[in-house]
């Protein structure tokens, strides 16, 4: 009997050694100033599939407490990914791009808009309501004004152009976190051209083997080692 | 009752069950690649000193793609100085390894991070740790390990590192100067102060055209930061003789105290009918004196120059209680600025002052060295009230001079309004309240702090009900009632599709025996005389049709019937 007791918490341990999440951990640690606790317990929730946006967040904070300052804003840009209505992780936001000054955030690719794929697609819905009402006003009449055709097509077209640029997905996006990160005009060994700054957020368009092609936000493009960036995607 | 002794097989069964589970979950984590590694061969040194970061690859893979390392605060300055390959046997078993390294020439005192190395082995991309050096003053740090396992290739030659001049081969050559082809060195001034630069120039004077680009290694002399500057040509004349000069000039800022020896030059040319040559120069020296201490103002921090400005300004110069804003300090001249960690600031009282970062950026504009370096203060207040902050000042040694020499930045004034307040001073055991930008998320999700959501479904449904009431209300939409015929329900159509139909229709429209009736009937409908007398004409029509008096009742009469039909009930409707 003592052996299988053995056996089955022995069993049980694999699963213990699993990293654990404690969400309320990453909060009391950064009460208490313990930033690299608080940092480890949150790449401990993302490993556990546990990351949400309150652990994004507080990855953030811990970050910029230790001084990472790039990799901070990567965890408060991974955090409205989650919730894109956060005032308070878009004045984090602003915090970092004070930090990191204008000669970084000028470079910077459109950041996260404030509304979803879903709520994009029903704010268009209204012109198209309006242009179905303007047709059963129309066919009521039975004589069509002068003036529905051309209104709407205007319409029409408004809507068409809103409906591409809201709700386009953006490309996937990641922040550089190598402070010596350099362009590169092709996927190949080198030492690289253009200093990229550490902390700019930058698109991603490509990948070869370990180099992502990146474009910048004046429209610069090259590849960078991915090891130098930190995308911007969900866990 | 006999106690059973468990068999041996059984017992050494659980153990090796009992060390698998234990493996288990060492297995089931996450394995870091332990395949690049970084080394630093000091972790303590002097300010005269260099170190080596080695970066070492285990296995002998193809593809290597590591950049070279870079510090936060650019306090050190990397050289590579070589590759190395390590090839191991051990007990028949065969592993190989590749170590780049880099010299490490410190440039100030203090304890500075070399920044994570990212790059690539064999496609597989690795982030290496950051290493951390400290930097102390002259005699006070540990002396380097020696280099153990490192065999230095010219260590059996004195003279320095390059003691046998060879050709591009590798092949020992003995220089023999050609007057077609000269290599000068000059070093100047001989005597400087410390952080004050010293220019060492370095001029190639051909007469003949060369067959390829001169080779050059530029000298890394330890304990100077360097600025180079363009590359110039021009021509001179010399005995009789047009030469073209290469002129490669760099500025070395001494970073203590000394007398230093700037190694000899070497030069790989290859002139006339393929005669490749190497040529060098003597070697240089140069005396550094430390800065005087008499007349050294409070305010001073390392700057040498000529000439320098300050400029300061406050990103808010208007804040609350609780809140905090960026004061920027700019300096600009002609001395290094790297060398110089940060202006002087004094205490401001009621004021708490952190330094962030500050960029600076060196290099040569017309010929001149310029320097300019942004610090970054964030300052945040412990009271209400209005700040003066004066005495922001930048004091340099200016060698020409023999003299310090002091700036100031023009006062500036932050004011700071009550707000969000924080738990006052002297109450012990009060919490203190963390700043907004401070606090933590306490909850997985983003409940609160969020901008509304738009109401889409009710401005969606706001929209419907006002088109739909635009309908019922206004003018021209407004549908007539329908036509019937009274006392019934159904309403009359335009179009029938049978002359009994229609006939029938026009009769459920104005019931009647007889015309008199029908008129009284539709003008008590509201029905002109006009439509009256049309409805009779049709009435006429169909019945001829209907019955067949002379006219032919085709589709085309039934079509042109209800065409009438229907055109007298719009005008009706109109009405």
């Amino acid at each position: 009997m003592r052996r299988v007791l053995l056996l089955l918490f022995l069993l049980w341990l694999p699963a213990w050694a699993q990293p654990q999440g404690d969400f309320a951990a990453t909060v009391q640690a950064l009460r208490e100033g313990r930033d690299g606790d608080a940092l480890a317990a949150c790449q401990a929730l993302e490993q556990a599939g546990q990351a949400s946006f309150g652990s994004f967040y507080n990855q953030g904070l811990a970050l910029r407490n230790l001084g990472d300052i790039p990799r901070a804003r990567a965890a408060f840009e991974r955090a409205l990914l989650l919730e894109p209505h956060s005032l308070a992780a878009r004045k984090r936001l602003r915090e970092i791009d004070g930090e990191l000054g204008q000669a970084v955030t000028s470079r910077d690719v459109r950041g996260t808009p404030w509304w979803s794929a879903n709520e994009a697609e029903l704010l268009l819905l209204l012109p198209g309501l309006l242009l179905l009402g303007m047709g059963m006003v129309a066919r009521l009449r039975k004589t069509p004004p002068a003036a529905t055709p051309a209104l709407a097509l205007l319409l029409f077209g408004l809507a068409s152009v809103a409906l591409v640029a809201l709700t386009a997905p953006p490309r996937e996006r990641a922040v550089v976190v190598d402070r010596s990160a350099r362009l590169l005009a092709e996927p190949k060994p080198g030492q690289g051209g253009e200093s990229v700054p550490a902390g700019c957020l930058v698109s991603i368009l490509g990948r070869s083997d370990h180099y992502i092609r990146i474009q910048l936000g004046d429209g610069e493009q090259g590849w960078l080692r991915e090891a130098q960036v930190e995308r911007l995607a969900l866990p | 009752m006999v106690a059973v002794r468990p068999a041996l097989g059984l017992r050494l069964g659980g153990f090796l069950l009992l060390a698998l589970l234990l493996v288990c979950p060492a297995a089931g984590q996450n394995q870091g690649s332990d395949k690049v590694t970084v080394s630093l061969s000091s972790d303590t040194i002097a300010l005269d000193q260099t170190a080596t970061l080695t970066i070492s690859i285990s296995g002998l893979a193809d593809g290597l793609d590591i950049p070279a390392p870079e510090t936060r605060d650019g306090g050190l300055q990397f050289s590579y100085s070589g590759r190395r390959i390590t090839m191991n046997s051990i007990n028949g078993t065969m592993s190989s390894s590749v170590e780049v390294d880099y010299t490490i020439t410190p440039m100030r005192t203090g304890r500075h991070v070399i920044e994570p190395i990212s790059g690539a082995v064999a496609g597989i991309p690795f982030t290496t740790e950051s290493q951390r050096l400290e930097v102390t003053d002259v005699g006070t740090g540990t002396a380097p390990p020696p280099q153990a396992g490192r065999r230095n290739p010219w260590s059996a030659y004195p003279g320095g590192l390059n003691p046998m001049p060879t050709d591009p081969w590798g092949w020992p050559t003995r220089p023999e100067p050609e007057e077609d082809v000269l290599l000068e060195a000059t070093l100047e001034p001989e005597v400087v102060y410390k952080h004050q630069p010293v220019y060492y120039n370095l001029r190639l004077l051909t007469t003949g055209r060369l067959l390829s680009d001169p080779r050059y290694n530029p000298i890394v002399p330890v304990g100077f930061l360097r600025v180079a500057f363009p590359q110039e040509n021009s021509q001179e004349e010399r005995h009789g003789s047009l030469y073209s000069v290469m002129s490669v000039k760099t500025a070395y800022f001494p970073l203590n105290e000394g007398d230093y020896t700037f190694d000899p030059s070497q030069v790989s040319v290859t002139s006339g009918f393929y005669n490749p040559r190497v040529l060098k120069t003597e070697a240089k020296k140069v005396k550094v004196l430390p800065l005087p201490g008499e007349g050294r103002p409070r305010s001073f921090t390392g700057a040498v120059g000529e000439q320098f400005e300050i400029r300061a300004n406050l990103k808010n110069a208007d804040i609350s209680l609780g809140g905090n804003t960026e004061l920027e300090v700019t300096v600009k001249g002609d001395g290094h600025l790297e060398l110089v960690p940060y202006p002087f600031l004094p205490d401001w009282p009621g004021l708490e002052k952190k330094q962030l970062s500050s960029p600076s950026t060196t290099r040569v504009d017309n010929g001149k060295l310029v320097s300019q370096r942004t610090y970054n203060f964030r300052l945040k207040p412990g009271q209400v009230g209005s700040f003066s902050l004066s005495g922001i000042a930048f004091a340099y040694f200016n060698p020409s001079q023999e003299r310090y020499e002091v700036i100031k930045a023009p006062d500036l004034t932050l004011r700071v309004e009550a707000g969000q307040s924080t738990a006052t001073e002297g109450e012990p055991g009060a919490d203190q309240e963390m700043a907004d930008s401070d606090r933590p998320w306490d909850s997985p999700g983003a409940d609160r702090g969020r901008l509304p959501e738009l109401p889409l479904g009710a401005l969606a449904g706001g929209v419907l009900l006002l088109l739909a009431g635009a309908l019922a209300v206004l003018p021209g939409t407004r549908l007539a009632p329908p036509l019937r015929r009274p006392g019934s329900g159904r309403p009359i159509a335009a179009r029938h599709k049978s002359l009994p139909d229609l006939s029938d229709a026009l009769s459920r429209l104005a019931p009647g025996a007889d015309s008199n009736s029908r008129r009284a009937y539709l003008e008590g409908q509201g029905w002109s005389a006009s439509s009256i007398a049309r409805l009779e004409s049709l009435k006429r029509k169909a019945g001829r049709a209907l019955f067949g008096t002379g006219a032919s009742a085709g589709s085309d009469v039934l079509d042109g019937l209800n065409q009438e039909l229907g055109e007298l009930l719009r005008e009706v409707k109109k009405r």
